[in-house]
């Protein structure tokens, strides 16, 4: 049977790329090391080369075309004593699987570009599984995967065209525990879920690209990061007085501060008191932070946004109360650009004007922690004098990456931001 | 009945197969044809087109007749003992190359080897060859070869061609989950391929690799001693064959 000529990965990470260039024509008989084509990645640009001797019998993807998949076919090669006839078969039993990944591939494209926090969106799963490519593997291979219970759609083939083999069923069996914590575990489908109601009215939602986002963002993140908590009660009472006089000096200027204003000052100067806390966490090694890159959740309808306030250590409250107020109006609108939600070491994320006291919030990864804030209630303490007092007291929790800040450390970090809050005066220095 | 060649017999082929393979059938028992047709079969060495073909793919296929074709001189001896007190016609082929090679032969009153019988030449782990004749000395070669390269081969004589003895292989395949059969006769419509065909039917979801078969090319047999060489299947053939089914 002819032989297709699949698009090549040039790149452990290439998922498509462009055919420059064809350098034989149909009917070229090629030699294997011959240059067939050649192919640009958003790297580079790469010869192609032939694996099999034969005859060019078709073409199937014309140069220039852009976004080809990896291993989708871009032309036949007939062996010797094959036809042009013989190409229909080929091209005809390829056909079937083409539509799957066609209709998929504008899928993906709209998604990415939704200024959700898609910066490195979910690693979905192995893309290409059962979804629609057809999988080969050896007849001896699925037994053994089927036994073992393996999905071989999560299994890379070593064989020819990639083909699963049993060592590479083999392979997987070592690693049994790898294939138990991949990020889809074993919940029951869709169906079995809705069969729970089916005597009940119900509507169903399907996902928009921010809701997978948050639900494979979230979900990793809650299931990956050893999250542990630190609480604290912070008196509000100087930082409110502080604010009202400020903000009557600044009615002519027409800014108008918030509190998250001035946590995220405080939380900004907290971050460059106490250096080893504006860090990341990266898989090998842990990124630490010069500048303080806060990052804000915002609400909006139908999910959530963290822009990032950018050197929020070096901006005076009121820029950063301006600035707050325009990327929040932009996140509201959708109109975010990436550069505004990237990056950052740390969150804040503010339930108090909820009326919601206190909560735990999850980690945005790749961030080193967040900090939630509850709302500020009046409420009887008891005072430096011993004496019972009535103080409007804000609970906050932050939330810590154990990998890249341990106890003491995110301790000494919310010191400093409650320090920071009680004394508001001194966030001006 | 001794053929100089089985090329030869071609001229008596009518007799083999319309005669001796249907008598007994066509008898309805009555009458039987016990005769042992014997000669060397396939290539030799520079005897050309004409006097090189391998009639084994051909006689397996009738029915009616048994079908025989050693590999050691021990099997000759006990397998042509047992063609001869066999009751049916037996087509009995030896090989002109084999003629000059020794091997040990036990002394025995009387030594006979049964029918339908395979031999296991060598036990291994990775894959099975299957060959018989003159096919079992490139197999044999191969199989040392690769173990030198850690890749353990199964070497199966199947010695008779009718009845065969599938089970065997199957028994092996079932065990190294791919298989190469190799021989000298020309690819198409060859045992080979009835034996990939059985070994698909039968272990299927064994099968960890396609059953390749390492044969003669599909060409009248060249003159010239480099050509003929190149025209029979070769060690290199058989290694090449193993590598790919076992993805080394």
């Amino acid at each position: 049977m002819p032989t297709e000529i699949l698009m090549p990965a040039l790149s452990p990470t290439m998922e498509e790329g462009t055919l420059a260039k064809w350098l034989v024509t149909e009917g070229d008989t090629v030699f294997a090391g011959d240059l067939l084509a050649e192919i640009e990645t958003d790297k580079a640009t790469m010869e192609f080369e032939a694996v099999d001797e034969g005859t060019v019998g078709r073409i199937l993807v014309p140069e220039g075309t852009e976004g080809v998949k990896v291993n989708s076919p871009i032309a036949v090669l007939l062996a010797e004593g094959e036809r042009e006839a013989d190409i229909g078969s080929a091209t005809a039993a390829a056909e079937p699987a083409s539509p799957a990944p066609v209709a998929e591939a504008p899928a993906p494209a709209p998604e990415s570009a939704k200024p959700a926090q898609a910066a490195n969106a979910a690693p979905a799963a192995p893309a290409a599984s059962s979804a629609g490519n057809r999988i080969f593997a050896s007849p001896l291979a699925r037994r053994i995967a089927a036994d073992k219970g393996l999905d071989l759609g999560r299994i890379k083939g070593s064989g020819p065209k990639g083909r699963i083999v049993k060592a590479d069923v083999e392979g997987a069996q070592a690693q049994p525990a790898a294939v138990a914590a991949s990020p889809m575990p074993d919940t029951p489908g869709a169906e079995a879920i809705k069969a729970m109601f089916e005597d009940r009215e119900f509507e169903e939602i399907s996902l928009d690209g921010m809701r997978k986002v948050i639900a494979a963002r979230l979900g990793e993140a809650k299931q990956t990061i050893p999250h542990f908590y630190l609480r604290r009660d912070i008196i509000l009472d100087e930082l409110l007085r502080f604010r009202s006089q400020a903000n009557k000096q600044l009615e002519t200027r027409g800014v108008k501060l918030s509190v998250n204003d001035f946590i995220i000052k405080a939380c900004a100067l907290a971050l460059q008191t106490v250096p080893d806390a504006n860090a990341v966490w990266a898989g090998d090694r842990i990124i630490k932070l010069k500048a303080s890159d806060v990052a804000v959740a915002v609400a909006v309808e139908g999910g959530l946004f963290t822009p990032v306030l950018k050197d929020a250590h070096l901006k005076t409250l009121s820029t950063l109360s301006t600035e707050m107020k325009e990327l929040a109006s932009l996140a509201r609108d959708r109109k975010l650009a990436p550069q505004q939600y990237k990056g950052g070491s740390f969150a804040i994320s503010n339930l108090g004007m909820f009326g919601i006291k206190n909560f735990d919030a999850v980690i945005n990864p790749p961030h080193g922690s967040i900090l939630a804030v509850g709302a500020g209630e009046k409420m009887p303490i008891v005072n430096e004098d011993g004496e019972i007092a009535v103080a409007t007291v804000m609970s906050v929790t932050l939330s810590v990456d154990h990998r890249v800040i341990d106890g003491a450390l995110g301790a000494e970090f919310l010191s400093e931001v409650k320090t920071n809050l009680e004394n508001p005066i001194g966030m001006l220095a | 009945m001794e053929f100089m060649t089985w090329n030869f017999a071609m001229q008596a082929i009518d007799q083999i197969i319309n005669s001796a393979a249907k008598t007994l059938y066509m008898s309805g028992g009555q009458m039987g044809s016990p005769i042992v047709f014997r000669g060397p079969n396939g290539a030799a060495a520079r005897v050309a087109a004409q006097h090189s073909q391998d009639y084994a793919a051909w006689y397996a296929s009738v029915p009616g007749l048994k079908v025989v074709q050693p590999f050691s001189a021990a099997d000759a001896k006990g397998l042509l003992k047992t063609a001869i007190r066999d009751p049916n016609p037996v087509v009995f082929l030896e090989n002109e190359i084999l003629y000059g090679r020794a091997f040990d032969v036990p002394k025995l009153d009387d030594f006979t080897i049964p029918f339908g019988k395979a031999r296991v030449w060598r036990e291994g782990t990775d894959v099975t060859l299957v060959s018989w004749g003159i096919g079992m000395s490139h197999t044999l070669e191969a199989a040392d070869e690769l173990a030198k390269d850690g890749v353990s081969a199964e070497v199966i004589d199947l010695r008779t061609l009718r009845p065969l003895d599938m089970a065997t292989v199957i028994e092996s395949v079932k065990k190294t989950n791919r298989c190469v059969t190799v021989e000298e006769a020309w690819p198409v419509a060859s045992l080979s391929d009835h034996i990939g065909s059985e070994i698909m039917r039968e272990a299927f979801d064994h099968l960890d690799a396609p059953v390749l078969k390492c044969t003669g090319k599909d060409v009248p047999m060249p003159y010239a001693a480099n050509l003929e060489k190149l025209a029979l299947t070769s060690v290199k053939e058989v290694i090449d064959a193993v590598r790919a089914v076992t993805y080394r």
